[in-house]
């Protein structure tokens, strides 16, 4: 790995040396957050298992002990080195991220919630990842501190991926192009600048305002409160579990359907500029085209799939709703369903997939290949055909008024360069660990946008989250990879994958040396 | 490009001739030579109908006639202006392509051997687009010369498509084709129509030679001569039309599998290079393209891959998987889409390399359709690139093939195309799903035609013809054969010219009146 220009010195307030005792960590760092905030989620849980007759008390209570001791041990020992190397905070994000999967499989394992070790680790990962996919059987008879943790992991899970796209990996770009604007300066890295803690306490606080807001209208549309807390969990963070067999059509109620579609709808959309809107200021909503986009392709989508939809007598209430509720959990990328596609006509489940590989928007929990990204290739795309004609034009891609500089466009087209190569690589590998072609094609582009259900082999049963029970665990592993890339924008699991076997803890050593 | 306009004139002197006042000549005069070269083929097939005793002599002879005069009419009618501008060369070739269509599905349709008119347009651009998509059923049991029309439409586009490769795309850099000037065998002038008149001379010779080639080595293989006449048009073109029902499976024979194979490949790399080797580079040249490696390298893989799927999930013997492994996978990278094996019953693996193959297709500047695979090469070090660009923000990294440094540019050019090649695919798969297609059906389809490859998987695999779809499902197909044919941005900008001419003509005669 050549490090010429790797290393950039971030002075100021915003790099914190190293006091005395502690170690130089990007990954130590990450891991300690990762870790207390495991804690914090088992710990609720444990409190809620001695409400639920104790049931799965004791695994519980002791994974959030450990959790929150060896977290806080980790969150004293270590610091934020005083230079960071991209490499090495691309794999401190997929050590955090490995973490997470192995905390949520050790405490299912410990619960008695699988038996079996893959079937854990993969419950976890489509849980950590926000994707619709669930291998658990028996739902209902689940312990409730187990559901609680599981919405959890995908509430945690839609967290920290827009935290690691928007503020730890600003490089990505993607992160703000228009609301947020970290992604311009690609060579800022500085995980504690006032900036990025600032950018990345207004996402934080976005995503709470949002939860809150989900509770409270599942409260309203008449849930009871343990459902509206975890059904709030899995919406905003465009997850997708269900505390039910039948998911969301277990409520048979069309407020509660139509509250769901909301939720998706605004964990799909930007979380600036969701705090924007909460605080009031109507401004950056007006501006913003990716949200305009957004709202015209849900319009669309919904409108079209009422078409294609409709039942034979004509347009009904359900017709309309189960068609905008397909649209929204496709956009979204949240996975919820209120009743198998298996009934529609092939364009509106194609079409469904492609949706939900096109995705949410950018700085949101909602995964996908974004609408920004979208848009920007688009004006590629047209300023392409320009040039054919007028080769000596010079023509500016722009999004909406703010232009788009050349060194991200070749990013972004790096992106769908990789994202198509691996959706092709990861349906491949489907297919040869025993899923059919409808269910191989689909899944890898459902997997690489978090979205969960898919055709064939993927597709959602009957009112049902998707269950792959059935599938093949290498299949189901194969799947929740794909998961873990699309969640992590595919380059932290390269690089970091990269750095991890070729230079670890390289980092950590050199700080010392300095520091002597 | 620079090089369509005049260069060191005064800029009063270029806007003048920017505007190209005669811009109908241009696409006139190119629809007509192909059109009456189109004619001596309509003549031929007509003449063989004649000797066969077959019936369609006259559905052969009258559109003959009409191309011949029609064409000669529009050659000789017109001129090629001294320069060219970019819109009416897409224009022309745009117009050639629908131009000859259009006169070759006349025969289908008097004849009667595809009695819809859409059917025979169908079976006609399939043809022209070296496409092998057909919806004629059965195939054996009409006329001889019909079905050697058939046959040689494709020989036809294959080699309109070396000249629009070699000489047309480069200079107007279609997406990222200036890679192949380097190679090119005409002279180096920057100017269209006397570079393209010189290397289509050039082209065609190697072209006709191979031809020949592969007709005497189909001979000796046993096949009748027609037969080998037949397949070696179809297969130097790599169309996949073939004259009998069952394809290359109808033959039963592992020589002759063995020469199409070599023939198939030989059609699939680039004729520039072809040339290079002839004048006298040798082998060494064919060494020194990374492209080649590739192809090669890939198809290696590609065939032990799915030769191990294949024998493991069907339990197949590995003699005769190797055999449908390897037929199928240089049948689809070089897009030809000859069959042996019906690969839409393969295990989901091999059905999704097959698709795969179909996507990327052969080499720049040969018969094979598709995304090319020196697009798919620099797609793939862009895309390192720009992972390399995350460790390393200010980097400088050029994009690398063969060694050579690929100008941004050009980089820029062929990820645009990528960009529309899915986008565009997308589109179509999403308007085949909605008109009823089931999603492999749909994708399978459309990458199909717009890659020029024929068969797909699904409801039309290599078994069974697009009779299958339904009529407005076919037209999307007929659009996206010319649309991959004619490397997007063609049939994308053929009708800028004519507009503009139409505009410029309509403000002349206000100006006029208002006078």
């Amino acid at each position: 790995m050549r490090r010429v220009t790797a290393t950039t010195a971030t002075d100021g307030p915003g790099a914190l040396q190293p006091t005395g005792h502690q170690v130089a960590s990007t990954a130590g760092y990450l891991s300690a957050r990762t870790l207390v905030a495991c804690g914090a989620g088992l710990a609720v849980a444990s409190v809620l298992a001695v409400l639920d007759d104790g049931r799965a008390l004791v695994p519980l209570a002791t994974a959030a002990a450990s959790c929150l001791g060896a977290g806080g041990l980790l969150w004293r020992r270590c610091g934020v080195p005083a230079s960071l190397r991209t490499a090495s905070v691309h794999a401190a994000v997929l050590t955090g991220w490995m973490l997470l999967i192995g905390v949520g499989a050790a405490t299912y394992l410990a619960c008695g919630t699988f038996d079996s070790l893959e079937l854990a680790v993969v419950e976890s990962t489509t849980g950590f990842t926000t994707t619709a996919l669930s291998v658990l059987g028996d739902i209902e008879d689940q312990p409730r501190g187990v559901l609680l943790w599981r919405a959890y992991t995908q509430w945690l899970g839609g967290l920290a991926a827009v935290l690691v796209v928007v503020a730890v990996l600003p490089s990505l770009g993607v992160g703000g192009l228009e609301e947020s604007r970290v992604g311009s300066d690609r060579r800022r890295l500085a995980l504690r600048s006032p900036r990025i803690v600032a950018v990345a306490r207004r996402l934080a606080s976005g995503y709470l305002v949002l939860s809150a807001a989900g509770i409270l209208l599942f409260l309203l549309a008449g849930m009871g409160p343990f459902d509206a807390v975890t059904y709030a969990m899995t919406t905003i963070s465009t997850g997708g579990f269900g505390n039910h067999d039948g998911s969301i059509n277990f409520f048979e109620s069309a407020r509660v359907e139509w509250v769901t579609a909301g939720g998706m709808v605004l964990g799909g959309t930007n979380l600036v500029l969701v705090l924007a809107a909460v605080r009031g200021r109507v401004e950056p909503l007006r501006r913003s085209f990716e949200l305009r986009v957004y709202g015209i392709v849900i319009v669309l989508a919904s409108a079209l799939l009422v078409w294609w939809t409709a039942p034979s007598g004509g347009l009904t209430h359900e017709s309309i709703r189960h068609a905008v509720f397909a649209a929204t959990s496709a956009v979204s990328t949240t996975g919820h369903t209120v009743g198998g596609w298996a009934g529609w006509s092939s364009g509106s489940q194609v079409l469904l997939v492609f949706l939900a590989g096109m995705g949410a928007m950018s700085g949101a929990a909602g995964g996908g290949f974004r609408v920004v990204r979208s848009m920007v290739l688009m004006g590629f795309v047209r300023r392409e055909v320009v040039r054919q004609l007028r080769p000596r034009s010079v023509v500016a891609v722009k999004v909406g008024r703010t232009t788009v500089e050349e060194s991200l466009l070749g990013q972004m087209v790096g992106y769908q360069v990789a994202w198509l190569l691996l959706a092709g690589a990861g349906a491949v590998a489907l297919a040869v660990a025993g899923v059919d072609l409808h269910g191989a094609m689909t899944g890898a582009v459902s997997a690489l946008a978090t979205f969960g259900p898919g055709l064939g082999d993927f597709a959602p049963g009957a009112g049902q989250v998707p269950r792959a029970g059935g599938l093949p665990g290498t299949a189901l592993l194969v799947f929740a990879a794909l998961t873990v890339a699309g969640r992590l924008e595919i380059s932290p699991v390269v690089v970091g994958a990269a750095t991890i076997f070729t230079g670890a803890g390289r980092e950590s050593r050199l700080a010392r040396v300095k520091r002597r | 490009m620079s090089s369509l306009v005049a260069r060191r004139r005064t800029p009063a002197a270029r806007t003048f001739e920017a505007r190209d006042r005669r811009p109908v000549s241009a696409v006139a005069n190119v629809v007509g030579f192909a059109l009456v070269f189109t004619a001596a083929g309509l003549a031929v097939c007509s003449a063989v109908e004649l000797l066969t005793d077959d019936e369609a002599v006259v559905a052969l002879a009258v559109p003959a006639l009409l191309s011949v005069v029609l064409g000669t009419g529009l050659w000789k009618g017109t001129r090629v202006p001294d320069r060219v501008s970019a819109a009416s060369a897409f224009a022309a070739v745009g117009w050639t392509w629908i131009a000859i269509s259009a006169v070759g599905a006349l025969p289908f349709w008097w004849s009667g051997m595809l009695p819809a008119l859409d059917d025979a347009l169908f079976e006609s651009v399939s043809g022209f687009t070296g496409t092998g998509a057909t919806v004629l059923t059965p195939i054996e049991g009409n006329g001889a010369g019909l079905l050697l029309w058939r046959q040689a439409t494709q020989w036809y586009g294959g080699m309109g498509v070396i000249v629009l490769a070699v000489a047309v795309l480069p200079l107007l850099g279609v997406g990222g084709f200036e890679l192949l000037r380097a190679e090119s065998p005409g002279p180096t002038s920057d100017r269209l129509a006397p570079r393209v008149r010189d290397t289509a001379r050039r082209l065609w010779m190697v072209y006709l030679g191979l031809t020949v080639l592969i007709v005497v080595a189909l001979f000796l293989t046993g096949l009748s001569p027609y037969d080998a006449v037949a397949h070696a048009m179809t297969t130097v073109s790599t169309g996949g039309f073939s004259n009998y029902d069952a394809s290359i499976a109808a033959f039963d024979s592992a020589v002759v599998e063995g020469v199409l194979i070599v023939s198939m490949f030989a059609g699939a790399v680039s004729f520039a290079l072809w040339w290079q080797v002839l004048r006298g580079a040798g082998p060494r040249a064919l060494a020194r393209s990374s492209e080649l490696r590739t192809f090669v390298t890939v198809i290696a893989v590609a065939i032990a891959f799915v030769t191990v799927v294949l024998a493991l999930d069907t339990g197949l013997g590995v003699v005769s998987a190797l055999r449908g492994a390897a037929f199928t996978v240089v049948a689809t990278m070089s897009t030809t889409g000859y069959a042996t094996v019906d690969f839409a019953l393969w295990p989901a693996a091999g059905q999704l390399v097959v698709l795969g193959l179909m996507v990327s297709g052969g080499m720049a500047g040969s018969t094979s359709g598709a995304m090319k695979l020196f697009r798919v090469q620099v797609m793939v070090a862009h895309a390192r690139r720009e992972m390399r660009h995350l460790l390393h923000p200010s980097a400088v990294l050029p994009v690398k093939l063969s060694g050579h440094v690929v100008a941004d540019p050009i980089v820029s050019r062929i990820v645009g195309f990528f960009v529309l090649y899915v986008v565009l695919a997308m589109l179509g798969t999403v308007l085949l799903a909605a008109l009823g297609a089931d999603l492999v059906t749909a994708a399978s389809a459309i990458t199909s035609a717009i890659g020029a490859y024929g068969p797909a998987l699904g409801d039309v695999g290599p078994t069974t013809t697009y009779l299958n779809l339904d009529r407005p499902s076919r037209a999307v197909l007929v659009v996206y054969m010319l649309l991959g044919r004619l490397e997007l941005f063609t049939l994308l900008l053929m009708f800028v010219a004519p507009v503009d001419s139409l505009r410029y003509h309509l403000h002349v005669r206000r100006r006029r009146l208002s006078r």
